[in-house]
């Protein structure tokens, strides 16, 4: 059942959402999956394994091509990583992760922070 | 815009330029998702990154995350237009911050149920009616009382006991999973209140038919703050001599700590609200399952001394810092 979008990416030459890379990380982690189900810590390992070299905008294909092959529990787990490596960080790393600059108008942002002055306690340095 | 798939084959400089708006590839539900997966407080600083992702940091996609299923009822409430309810709640988010400051009464008014607000993790206070307190039912001891500013409609008054035994229970899977929760007893003292002072009281926390964790406080309000410089004839060493002991004076006592123990004894701290609340135990909660019953437990039942002047506002269980 979770093959049948496999089945078309191959089908469909013209596919730009799914990369030959992005294809062999992802494909192998069903079975993967079934494998160590049962062993959590296991999967974690071999989660961050995987993970332990693969750059921002890489993450960014990983998750494109789990959503477009309705792959949910590798969805989950990308996205998880991005969680992961945003949480707790400054808004101006935020930026730089997602690759977007700040477009408030003058004033705007400060009145924000002033708003969520609580949320800024505690943050990591950059 | 899709990316392209020969990228890995360009120059550095290429794959800088390439360092693209990742915004604009990711669908919006994926990054709600992942926003979703951080905490209150990402969440709510992510407004800042750029109005694009303002709209989805402030989505209730995301926040429907973090606020309790129990509290849906006063969103959708609020958000019908033929609601007599007056929440001031339009968005997810404003529910999620109402609940870190006005703790919901859940279970029939048994419980009340609030949000830490950076990591949005459950807090709970069990009423005076969802503990057992022995002999409450005997008007001689202990009475219902009906105090304003407190969070339940009644509270519970000792009168009087020598036999003192509060329990309280909460069943794990309603705690949020990975936290270390401590338990306090809230409560005030009245004026007269006695037979508390340099009284050992044992306190205990655990699950039920595990392993629990005692220790001895002291419910007495002033026990902490005895005067600074109260002069303690002591003997100390350094006027020790062979066969000839003099007494000498100990140095000024030290204040309690922030915590206040003092001779790692713990007396009772003033609350916010007003209260005072005395840490019963900690309980690291694992996972989001249920894991049994959690006890916790106010005991004095071994001196058979008389005590009275307690009015109990509940056992509060939240995150530990």
């Amino acid at each position: 059942m979770k093959f049948c979008t496999v089945k078309q990416y191959f089908d469909d030459e013209n596919n730009n959402n799914v990369t030959n890379g992005i294809a062999t990380t992802v494909i192998p982690l069903p079975n993967k999956h079934l494998k160590i189900k049962a062993n959590n810590k296991e999967m974690e390992q071999y989660e961050q394994e995987l993970l332990r070299n693969v750059m921002p905008q890489e993450l960014t294909k990983l998750i494109l091509a789990a959503n477009y092959l309705n792959f949910k529990e590798a969805l989950d787990f990308f996205c998880r990583t991005v969680a992961n490596a945003i949480q707790n960080k400054s808004v101006d790393y935020v930026r730089k992760f997602f690759g977007l600059e700040s477009d408030f108008e003058p004033g705007e942002e400060e009145k924000l922070c002033k708003e969520f002055a609580w949320s800024f306690e505690g943050v990591d340095e950059d | 815009m899709d990316m392209d798939p020969t990228v890995s084959t360009r120059s550095e400089e290429s794959d800088e330029a390439e360092a693209v708006n990742m915004l604009k590839v990711l669908p919006v539900d994926c990054i709600a998702k992942v926003l979703s997966l951080t905490t209150p407080a990402d969440a709510c600083r992510s407004s800042l990154v750029s109005t694009s992702f303002k709209s989805v940091a402030e989505s209730n996609a995301v926040w429907d995350c973090f606020v309790p299923p129990e509290s849906d009822y006063l969103f959708n409430n609020s958000s019908s237009s033929s609601s007599s309810s007056s929440l001031p709640v339009s968005s997810k988010k404003e529910l999620f911050l109402y609940l870190c400051d006005h703790p919901l009464l859940i279970q029939d008014g048994k419980l009340s149920l609030s949000l830490e607000k950076k990591s949005g993790k459950k807090c709970y206070m069990l009423s005076p009616k969802d503990l057992i307190i022995v002999w409450i039912d005997t008007p001689a001891y202990w009475r219902w009382t009906s105090l304003p500013h407190t969070r339940f409609p009644e509270v519970a008054e000792l009168i009087k006991v020598c036999w003192l035994e509060i329990r309280g229970r909460i069943n794990t899977c309603m705690l949020s999973p990975a936290t270390l929760y401590a338990a306090y007893l809230v409560f005030k003292t009245t004026t007269g209140s006695y037979g508390f002072e340099s009284q050992p009281i044992e306190v205990e926390v655990g699950l039920v038919g595990g392993e629990i964790h005692k220790q001895t406080v002291y419910l007495d309000a002033y026990g902490g703050r005895r005067p600074q410089y109260q002069i303690v004839p002591r003997r100390i060493g350094i006027f020790n001599r062979p066969f000839r002991r003099i007494p000498g004076f100990q140095a000024p006592q030290p204040q309690p700590k922030e915590n206040e123990e003092l001779n790692g004894l713990k007396y009772p701290k003033e609350r916010v609200d007003g209260w005072l609340e005395i840490e019963l135990g900690e309980f690291f909660n694992r996972s989001g399952k249920d894991n049994g019953e959690l006890e916790m437990s106010v005991l004095e039942v071994n001196g058979g001394n008389w005590k009275g002047g307690l009015i109990v506002q509940g056992i509060e269980i939240r995150p530990k810092p």
